[in-house]
């Protein structure tokens, strides 16, 4: 058995040694057609810069034209009327009646216009377009709340943020999370917007606006100058097909969003800026549906909305005219998880509010510590931390010194966390001992929420009163929490009938039940984990036994449709200023598994929400909420645990990130030079 | 041995259906059904502004949920099948695939109405079979969308209909016929004859009117929809054996509730990554595992086994997620070594790399492979070091096994050196055991490593998996455990092939 290298293994050999060499050369002609189309990238970047340029140098000039041809216009109007006037005077002067007064002026001279370049404003105050009688609003043009210029920004870099899940569609009117909204916002704009330091609502693309004053129809006019990225204007037939040709499309799977815009039966195009809204029923968040969806624009749209397939599947066919755009949209080369998604400047975009990045990368780390590692490496400028994290960099003197920020604020967005009773009977058999208010109250008076936030919560939270975020006009500002008072707890829970008779430890009713409860929560949050254990505890220490029952995220929507809890746990949030009280809280959602699933009736609520879902004057619908935000803490059919402001960390080289009410505005970020990564 | 291959093959379909089966009932039965796992998985857990019914309703419309759990599994599996029944499926050259007009269920309680259910209109005039493709495709979507805009108004109308009835019949006494979340059970309140006079029946019998009304309208709508896919306006997909009765086509996985794309897109996306770390893993595991084995066994007793073998065992029992978070909070942070990167595979900035290394303006460029390599240190070093123990002690103890055997002695009596003993006689036939091992090993790294593949954000197949878990996201989980099991179970066959070569005394009669 003698192993020799024969003629064979040599031709083995041979063939080996030219597939690696083929293969080395297939990689350097690879790089070599990379290169060049590298070049071509950045020669087309240039030309796409210029012409962008161009294309907005172009049209300040002839608005410029425009309004000079405007003045002379006017001018050559003025001397006609100058010219017949002079005729008059001279016909007048010919029979006689001429009465010539101390300064030598002629009292019928008409009033010269001669305010030039301001007369344009007044020029697209042009309200032909409005029906007669009813009063228009203009909004202020949609900018910065602040400039990043004033705040030393300049043009220029790449900013990074990481997301902790995978976002899965960006598509408007698909997508289903949260990341999704935010690339929308990005790239898309709705007609309106709430004004991130005040939240009332302002035009966006809309320009001026008029509202019925029995709130059943909305006309508005688009801003005259708001295009898409690619040029195009946008019109009313793009806000009309947004909203019936696709979210409201039964062959396209937007069932959420379908759900939100349910009080719009028609719009009418009038003309092209101008459109006509019309409203189901009287309610005041009908002008808020009309200005919340994004307007997609028909002519890039229309091909994917004909193959519903298509659109149903895509992942990143995102188009709009907002500040940003996306590098591809073609749907052959769109974005798809769980690539980095990079948004780039839209280099055309028509409001002032123009973002100084040239471009926005968005990744995903689901790990809460490699997302954190990754931050503090410098390789991400926006990260949201967990508590720990939080809690332990904001203390830290390296990190404060290092210049990035640690943020924390209440924002319309941030909700608050409860423990909601079951206030009817549990799966509609026996009645819960939480049906009686007085107990609820003793509930949340035995818990000591100021510990919970200060031991569990890290001290980031803050204490919350009821169901509307402190953030907003929504909330009563003067309604102080319940305090943590195990006295008092212990009356009210005597006054309801709950006293230990037998002196085992637990309290019985009269008909000897024992107070024992559930807790229900999803898990795999610690912090909750730990809340409930110490609820537990509270109740141990007052007779009352308590179960902790940890659930699935998925089965908690089934198990809140049979009402088949005694307590839940979980946290709300909202996503605008003001938030329609009627699904959690009216009883009429009680049967039939709406969402008042702790099956709280109360007619007072129920008047409330009733009156105020009516009145149209903002001011008005506050003083009617803030009552119900009084009832609801009165009741106490939550405990409200604590409200969760934004906790974010910013690198040291992002510039003006600000803490709105309304949560961020990321097109005022900008990259301060000299920092870490420098993207190509 | 032909006959054994069938039959191992034949076993292979009732073993693969099986399996299926039993993980469809499970999501089946977990609380709210498949559903509610949709309902979640589309990200529709928020509050919902319209009534529970109705959004269930259309749920069980779209995805066909209202049949009973086995139909819907079958027609999952007709779906997945190669060979399938019916009409031919007909796609698009974009690739969109359409079947055969889903059928329409009666409207509930019509016999309280009406003796018979109303007929279809006839169908629309429709561009003829041999009409401009074109035309018959605009004809065909238009049809489709006034189908679904129809059919939508009438599953409203239907729920509507519903939960009035469903009040009046818990109103007159009748409380067992009706759901909790307030739609009838058609089985008991079929047989309830209703109350006329109660001031609920106007309200009931006035949407009732609409509900068979809409119902007239889809059903007209769909006889048109019929018609208009007759006349083909889309090339036909796969083979046709005997014409609407039998076809073969490439099985078809659905499309992800939650990811929104065809689920075989998803799975071809995440493999690579998962193949590339196991395939860079493996060779490691084999090149040190398999060595240190051998040296163990030929020095049995000495220092090199006892550290060795204790070092790889201490390995092994390192759990992974404490490894990969040390690995990054030390390895990878910059404040202590920083050496490599966090996560992901590629830089920021990979896709204007150059494919190989090379030096620019600003000094050394890693390229593009460089960087992937770079990046994959970590997360394989991971998979790695827990793969040595069973390895090393495999070959130790086959090695041992093999060195009592007579051909041993025999060999050493001849004079063969031991060098030439170690490799050629003893290893040679210690491998057979390790590379059955290999083949059954294998495809279980297929579903890949979740944990590793969490913390350092690789989207592979652990990632897809475990976020299907979390949000029930059934087509994945099927497609998934569909090609999992059978990878499975030919490896299983290979196994058994191997032996069967590699050892003559095995037979398959």
């Amino acid at each position: 058995m003698q192993n020799r290298f024969g003629l064979k293994d040599f031709f083995t050999m041979a063939l080996l040694v030219v597939v690696i060499i083929m293969l080395g050369l297939v990689m350097l002609q690879r790089d070599r057609s990379f290169e060049k189309s590298r070049e071509v990238q950045i020669a087309t970047d240039d030309l796409k810069t210029m012409l962008a340029t161009l294309m907005t140098s172009t049209e300040e000039t002839n608005a410029r034209l425009g309004s000079l041809a405007g003045t002379s216009k006017r001018q050559a109007d003025n001397t006609d009327a100058l010219l017949a006037e002079m005729r008059g005077l001279r016909s007048d002067a010919a029979a006689g009646r001429l009465e010539i007064g101390e300064g030598g002026g002629a009292t019928t001279t008409p009033a010269v216009v001669t305010d030039g370049g301001s007369s344009s404003s007044a020029d697209e105050r042009d309200e032909s377009w409005a029906r007669p009688g009813i009063p228009v609003t203009w909004s202020r043009p949609w900018t910065y709340s602040t400039d990043p210029a004033s705040m030393g920004g300049k043009p220029g870099g790449t900013f990074i943020e990481i997301y902790e899940g995978q976002m899965r569609t960006a598509t408007p009117a698909r997508y289903a999370d949260v990341y999704g909204r935010r690339i929308n916002d990005m790239v898309l704009e709705p007609l309106g917007a709430w004004d991130p330091k005040t939240l009332e609502l302002r035009g966006r693309l809309a320009q001026a606006w008029q509202y019925a004053p029995d709130g059943t129809w909305l006309r508005v006019k688009i801003h005259p100058r708001a295009r898409f990225s690619d040029g195009m204007p946008v019109t009313g037939e793009d806000v009309r097909f947004s909203l019936f040709d696709v979210i409201l499309n039964p062959e396209i799977e937007a069932d959420r969003e379908r759900s939100v815009y349910n009080n719009i039966t028609a719009i009418d195009v009038l003309s092209e800026k101008v459109v006509e809204f019309h409203f189901k029923d009287v309610r005041y968040d009908s002008m808020a549906q009309a200005f919340g969806f994004y307007v997609m624009p028909k002519h890039f749209y229309e091909k994917y909305v004909k193959t519903p397939q298509i659109y149903n599947q895509s992942t990143g066919l995102v188009f709009g005219s907002g500040p940003f755009k996306l590098a591809s949209f073609d749907p052959e080369r769109q974005w798809s998880p769980p690539a980095d998604l990079i948004l780039e400047r839209n280099d055309l975009y028509w409001a002032p509010a123009k973002p100084m990045l040239d471009g926005y990368r968005i990744k995903s780390i689901s790990d809460s510590f490699a997302r954190f590692t990754e931050f503090m490496n410098g390789n991400a400028d926006f990260v949201r931390p967990i508590s720990n994290q939080f809690a332990t960099v904001s203390e830290d003197p390296e990190f404060i010194a290092s210049g990035k920020k640690a943020k924390k604020w209440l924002n319309m967005r941030s909700g608050y966390a409860f423990l909601a009773w079951q206030c009817g009977p549990r799966k509609g058999e026996k009645l819960t001992p939480f049906h009686d208010k007085r107990v609820r109250q003793a509930m949340t008076q035995l818990i000591d929420r100021d510990r919970v936030i200060r031991d569990i919560r890290m001290g980031i939270d803050l204490p919350c009163t009821g169901p509307f975020s402190s953030a907003t006009p929504q909330a009563d500002p003067e309604i102080e929490p319940w305090p943590f008072d195990p006295v008092r707890a212990d009356e009210l829970l005597r006054e309801a009938g709950w006293v230990d008779r037998d002196k085992n430890g637990v309290r019985e009713n009269e008909k000897g039940e024992e107070f024992r409860f559930e807790i229900t929560y999803p898990n795999g949050s610690e912090s909750t984990e730990q809340m409930v254990k110490y609820v537990k505890q509270a109740c141990a220490e007052m007779g009352i036994r308590c179960e902790l029952k940890p659930i699935d995220w998925s089965i908690l929507q089934p198990i809140l449709d049979e009402r088949d809890f005694d307590c839940v746990t979980f946290a709300w949030s909202a996503s605008q200023p003001e938030s329609d009280p009627e699904q959690l809280w009216h009883s009429k959602w009680i049967n039939n598994q709406g969402d008042n699933w702790i099956q709280w009736n109360s007619p007072t609520a129920d008047a409330l929400i009733e009156e105020g879902r009516k009145v149209l004057v903002d001011a008005e619908r506050m003083k009617v909420w803030h009552k119900l935000h009084r009832h609801i803490h009165e009741e106490q059919p939550y405990t409200f645990m604590f409200e969760m402001p934004w906790i974010r960390l910013a690198s040291a080289r992002a510039g003006n990130v600000q803490e709105y009410r309304s949560g961020m505005e990321w097109y005022e970020f900008f990259i301060r030079p000299g920092g870490a990564p420098v993207m190509p | 041995m032909g006959t054994y291959l069938l039959r191992r093959l034949f076993l292979l379909i009732p073993t693969v259906i099986g399996m299926t089966f039993l993980i469809f009932m499970l999501i089946a039965s977990s609380k709210g059904g498949i559903g509610a796992a949709i309902a979640f998985s589309s990200g529709a857990g928020q509050a919902k502004g319209e009534s529970a019914a109705l959004q269930r309703a259309r749920l069980e419309d779209r995805y066909g949920l209202d049949s009973p759990v086995v139909v819907q599994y079958g027609r999952w599996i007709g779906r997945v099948s190669p060979v399938k029944f019916g009409t031919r499926d007909q796609v698009s050259p974009a690739g969109e695939r359409f079947r055969e007009p889903r059928s329409m269920k009666d409207p509930p309680l019509w016999e309280w109405f009406v003796d018979a259910l109303p007929e279809p209109d006839a169908p629309k005039e429709l561009p003829g079979k041999d009409a401009e493709e074109q035309v018959k495709r605009d004809a065909y979507r238009q049809a489709s969308n006034d189908f679904a805009a129809a059919r939508v108004d009438h599953v409203r109308a239907r729920t509507e209909f519903e939960l009035a009835a469903g009040t009046l019949l818990r109103e007159t006494g009748h409380r067992d016929a009706v759901e909790s979340d307030g739609t009838v059970i058609l089985g008991l309140a079929k047989r309830i004859e209703p109350d006329k006079s109660h001031a609920l029946w106007a309200d009931v019998e006035q949407k009732a009117k609409v509900m068979l009304d809409t119902y007239k309208a889809t059903i007209s709508n769909k006889a048109t929809l019929d018609a208009s896919f007759a006349t083909k306006p889309f090339p036909e997909s796969g083979w046709g054996l005997i014409p609407g009765v039998l076809w073969l086509d490439a099985p078809d996985l659905g499309y992800s509730y939650s990811r929104s794309t065809p689920v075989i897109n998803e799975i071809a996306k995440a493999l690579p990554y998962t193949l590339m770390l196991n395939l860079a893993a493996f060779p490691i595991i084999y090149l040190i595992a398999v060595p240190s084995g051998i040296l163990s066994a030929t020095h049995r007793g000495s220092w090199i086994d006892v550290t060795s073998g204790s070092l790889f065992v201490a390995l092994w029992s390192i759990p992974v997620v404490w490894a990969g978070v040390l690995a990054i909070g030390f390895l990878a942070n910059d404040k202590y070594l920083g050496m490599f990167p966090v996560s992901g595979l590629h830089d920021n900035d990979a896709a204007n790399y150059l494919m190989l290394p090379s030096w620019g303006e600003n000094g050394f460029e890693r390229g593009y492979l460089l960087d992937t390599l770079w990046h994959l240190c970590l997360p394989v070093a991971c998979i790695v070091y827990g793969g040595f123990a069973i390895l090393s002690k495999q070959t130790r103890a086959a090695m041992l096994e093999n060195f009592t055997m007579d051909y041993v002695r025999t060999a050493k009596a001849k004079g063969v050196d031991g060098g030439s003993i170690v490799m050629r006689h003893v290893f040679r036939n210690s491998l057979l055991p390790i590379i059955t091992m290999f083949v059954t090993v294998f495809p279980a790294t297929l579903a890949g490593s979740v944990v590793i593949e969490r913390i350092f954000s690789i989207p592979g197949m652990g990632s897809m998996i475990i976020d299907a878990i979390f949000l029930r996201d059934t087509e994945i989980l099927l497609s998934n455990s569909l090609i999992i099991g059978i990878v499975n179970v030919v490896a299983l066959l290979l196994a058994d092939i191997l032996y069967a070569m590699a050892d003559p005394r095995i037979t398959y009669k």
